[in-house]
C-alpha cells in the first residue's frame, strides 16, 4: 500500500466519522420527537399521511408485540404491491422499451429482497425493468426498508428507557414517516443533486442508440438514475439500475460520486450508534459501543484493500508489475474500474460489505483469496457497523452475552442499561445469534453437493464453494451485493436465496422486539457498586472480544474450506 | 396459439402459488411472534 492509499483510507472514514456525530444527534431529535429545523416543511405532509393511514392508529401506543405486528403487515402489503408491479409492468405505464412482466418466481425473489433493504438482484436492472418498475418497485422500497430497520431499533432503544413497563415502546406508524420525511426523503434529495450533476442520468426516456467505430448499432440504457442513487448508498439498499451496479459509469461516474457514495453508505449506520446514547441519556455508552464497532473497522477495512494492492505471486510471475508506480496501480486490477483504481475499489468493497449496503464498484469474485475474504467478514458479523439499525441490534446481542457472561465470572447480576438479564432474554439473544450462521452455512452445505447447486457454479472447487458461500452470507446479512460468478437465476437459487433472505430478516428482529418487550416489563434498576458497567472501556474491550470469539468460532470453518484454502492453492500455482 | 395460452395459464398460477408462498411466509412469522411471547415470562406480580 502506498501512502496515498492509505490517505485516501483515512481521511474517508475520518469524514465519515465526523459527519456521523451531528447527524447521530440529530436522528435522536427525530426520534424523540423534539422540535427539528424540517417540521414547518414537512408537518403537513405528516398529517396528510397520518390522515391516510388512520389517525387512531397512528395515535395508538404499540407494545414490542403490536408494534412488531404492524411492521410484519405493512412489509406484506408492500411486499404484494411490489411483486404485482414487477409481474404485471407490461400493463403498466413508464415502459418505454415494452419489456415483458417479470417471471413470477424472479418477482418473488425481488420483491422479497428489496422490502427487506437486502436489494439482492438475481436480474439486470436494464435489460428487465421498465421505468416504472425501478422507480415503485425498486426505489420506493429503498426508502420504507431503510426506515423500517432503523425504526425497530429505536422501538429497541426505547425499552431501555420507559417507565410504562413496555406497554408503548413508540408506534410504528408515526416513527416510520417520521424517519422518511424527516431523514431519508429531504437528504435522498438533495443528495441526487450533486450525483446527477457529475453526470448520473435523470431521466424516462428510454435510452439512446449509439454508433460503435465499427458501424454497428448500441443500444444505451437511460432512466431515473440519479434519485435511485442517493437512497441506494444512504439507506444501505444496494441495489443498482444497472447489472453492473456501482461499477456503470451511469451510476458512478466519477471518483467523486465514488466518494459520495462510500460516505452515504458509512454515515447512518454509524449515527445510530451515538444516537442510541443520546437516547438512553448516556453518550459514553454510545461511544463505547462506537469504539468497538470502529477498532474492528480499522482492522477488518484493509484486510480488503491490502491484499488487492500486493497482488498475488502468479500475478508476479506472469510479468505483471504488481508494485505501485507513478504510471500504473500494480496489484490485482482484474475486474476493477481503470478510474478508481485498487485503493478507491477495495475501500469502496469494504464498506460496502462491513456497512452491509451491497452496491459493488468492482467484481468481488474477481478479488484474490485473502481480499475476498475480507469482504466476508463484515456480512458474518453484521455489527462492524451493519446496517442501519440492524448491524445496531446484532451488536447488542454480542454486548448481551458479553454481559452475561462477565456476570457468570465475576459473580455479579447480568445487568444491561439497567435491566437484568436473565433466562427469557437468553434464549431470545441465543436465537438471534445462531438464526443467522444457520440459514447461512445450511443452505450453503446443501447447495456444494446438490447437483443443480453445483451446476450454476461459474468455478470450480474452493471459489465455486466461496461463490455459493456468498450469497447465502450475502442474503442472510440483507446486504446484496454478489461474488458473481454464480447463476443466481435457477430456480433452487432464486428460491433459496429468497428464503434466507426472509429468515435473515424478519426472526432476529421479531427476537430483539420480545426481548426489548422482556426487558421493558422489568423495572430498571439503580447501578451499584456492584453493578457491571458497560460504559467502559473495559467493557468495550470484552464487547470487541465476545464479537470476535463468538464470530470466529461460528464462521472461521467455513472461511477455511473456501477463501483460506484458495490461498495456499494459489500459492502452489493452482488457480480455479 | 395453445402454446402460448398454455405458457400463459402456467404464469398465472405462478403467480398466484408466488403470492400464496408470500403471504403464508409471513404468516408463519406472525406465528414467531406468538411463540416470543411464550417465552417472556409473564413479570412478577409480587
Amino acid at each position: 500500500m502506498t501512502l496515498q492509499g492509505w490517505l485516501q483510507v483515512g481521511l474517508t472514514l475520518l469524514v465519515g466519522f465526523l459527519i456521523s456525530i451531528p447527524v447521530g444527534r440529530y436522528l435522536a431529535s427525530v426520534v424523540m420527537d423534539r422540535a427539528t429545523a424540517l417540521d414547518r416543511l414537512f408537518d403537513p405532509l405528516d398529517t396528510c399521511l397520518y390522515r391516510l393511514i388512520g389517525r387512531r392508529i397512528c395515535a395508538r401506543a404499540m407494545d414490542w408485540k403490536a408494534y412488531t405486528l404492524h411492521m410484519l403487515a405493512t412489509n406484506l402489503f408492500m411486499a404484494i404491491i411490489i411483486f404485482l408491479i414487477l409481474v404485471f409492468q407490461d400493463y403498466l405505464p413508464l415502459n418505454p422499451r415494452h419489456f415483458t412482466g417479470m417471471e413470477p418466481m424472479l418477482a418473488f425473489n425481488t420483491a422479497v429482497s428489496f422490502i427487506t433493504n437486502t436489494d439482492w438482484q438475481a436480474y439486470g436492472g436494464e435489460t428487465t425493468l421498465s421505468n416504472f418498475s425501478q422507480m415503485a418497485a425498486i426505489t420506493f422500497p429503498m426508502f420504507t426498508s431503510a426506515t423500517t430497520g432503523f425504526v425497530v431499533a429505536m422501538a429497541f432503544i426505547r425499552a431501555f428507557t420507559v417507565r410504562d413497563r413496555g406497554a408503548n415502546l413508540g408506534n410504528f406508524y408515526r416513527d416510520l414517516i417520521r424517519f422518511t420525511t424527516r431523514v431519508l426523503m429531504p437528504a435522498a434529495f438533495v443528495l441526487a443533486l450533486p450525483l446527477i450533476a457529475q453526470g448520473e442520468p435523470q431521466t424516462l426516456a428510454a435510452g439512446v442508440v449509439a454508433h460503435t467505430a465499427q458501424g454497428a448499432e448500441q443500444s444505451i440504457a437511460l432512466g431515473p438514475v440519479g434519485s435511485l442513487e442517493s437512497i441506494k448508498h444512504l439507506g444501505t439498499n444496494g441495489g443498482g439500475f444497472f447489472n453492473a451496479n456501482a461499477a456503470h459509469p451511469f451510476e458512478n461516474p466519477t471518483p467523486i460520486t465514488n466518494l459520495v457514495q462510500t460516505l452515504l453508505m458509512i454515515v447512518l449506520p454509524s449515527s445510530i450508534v451515538l444516537c442510541f446514547g443520546e437516547m438512553i441519556g448516556n453518550r459514553r455508552q454510545g461511544w463505547v459501543l462506537y469504539g468497538v464497532m470502529a477498532a474492528m473497522l480499522i482492522v477488518f477495512l484493509p484486510a480488503v484493500v491490502v491484499p488487492e494492492q500486493a497482488g498475488t505471486p502468479l500475478l508476479a510471475k506472469a510479468g505483471i508489475e504488481t508494485a505501485a508506480t507513478s504510471h500504473q496501480p500494480g496489484g490485482n486490477m482484474e475486474g476493477k474500474e481503470v478510474r478508481f483504481g485498487i485503493v478507491q475499489s477495495g475501500l469502496f468493497a469494504a464498506v460496502t460489505t462491513l456497512f452491509t449496503t451491497g452496491s459493488v464498484n468492482s467484481m468481488h469474485d474477481s478479488y484474490t483469496p485473502l481480499g475476498g475474504m475480507g469482504t466476508f467478514i463484515g456480512m458474518m458479523l453484521q455489527c462492524v457497523f451493519g446496517g442501519k439499525g440492524v448491524g445496531f441490534l446484532a451488536a447488542l446481542v454480542f454486548g448481551i452475552i458479553g454481559v452475561f457472561v462477565a456476570g457468570l465470572m465475576v459473580g455479579r447480576t447480568p445487568q444491561f442499561l439497567g435491566k437484568k438479564i436473565e433466562k427469557p432474554e437468553i434464549v431470545l439473544v441465543a436465537l438471534t445469534l445462531l438464526i443467522h450462521p444457520l440459514v447461512i452455512l445450511a443452505p450453503t452445505g446443501w447447495s456444494v453437493v446438490a447437483p443443480y447447486g453445483v451446476a450454476a457454479m461459474a468455478n470450480a472447487a474452493m471459489h465455486g464453494y466461496s461463490e455459493v458461500l456468498y450469497a447465502f452470507t450475502s442474503s442472510a446479512a440483507n446486504n446484496g451485493s454478489a461474488f458473481a460468478g454464480l447463476n443466481a437465476g435457477t430456480p433452487w437459487y432464486t428460491m433459496a436465496t429468497a428464503a434466507v433472505i426472509l429468515l435473515g430478516r424478519y426472526p432476529p428482529i421479531i427476537f430483539m422486539m420480545a426481548l426489548a418487550g422482556s426487558v421493558a416489563a422489568k423495572p430498571t434498576t439503580p447501578a451499584t457498586a456492584g453493578t457491571l458497567r458497560t460504559d467502559t472501556l473495559k467493557f468495550g474491550a470484552f464487547w470487541l472480544g465476545t464479537i470476535l470469539v463468538v464470530g470466529a468460532l461460528t464462521f472461521l470453518p467455513a472461511l477455511v474450506l473456501g477463501p483460506v484454502a484458495e490461498f495456499f492453492a494459489m500459492k502452489s500455482g493452482l488457480l480455479f | 396459439m395453445k402454446m402460448a395460452s398454455d405458457a400463459g395459464r402456467v404464469r398465472m398460477l405462478l403467480t398466484i402459488l408466488m403470492l400464496l408462498i408470500l403471504i403464508g411466509s409471513f404468516g408463519l412469522l406472525a406465528g414467531l411472534v406468538y411463540f416470543c411471547e411464550s417465552v417472556i415470562e409473564p413479570p412478577s406480580t409480587a
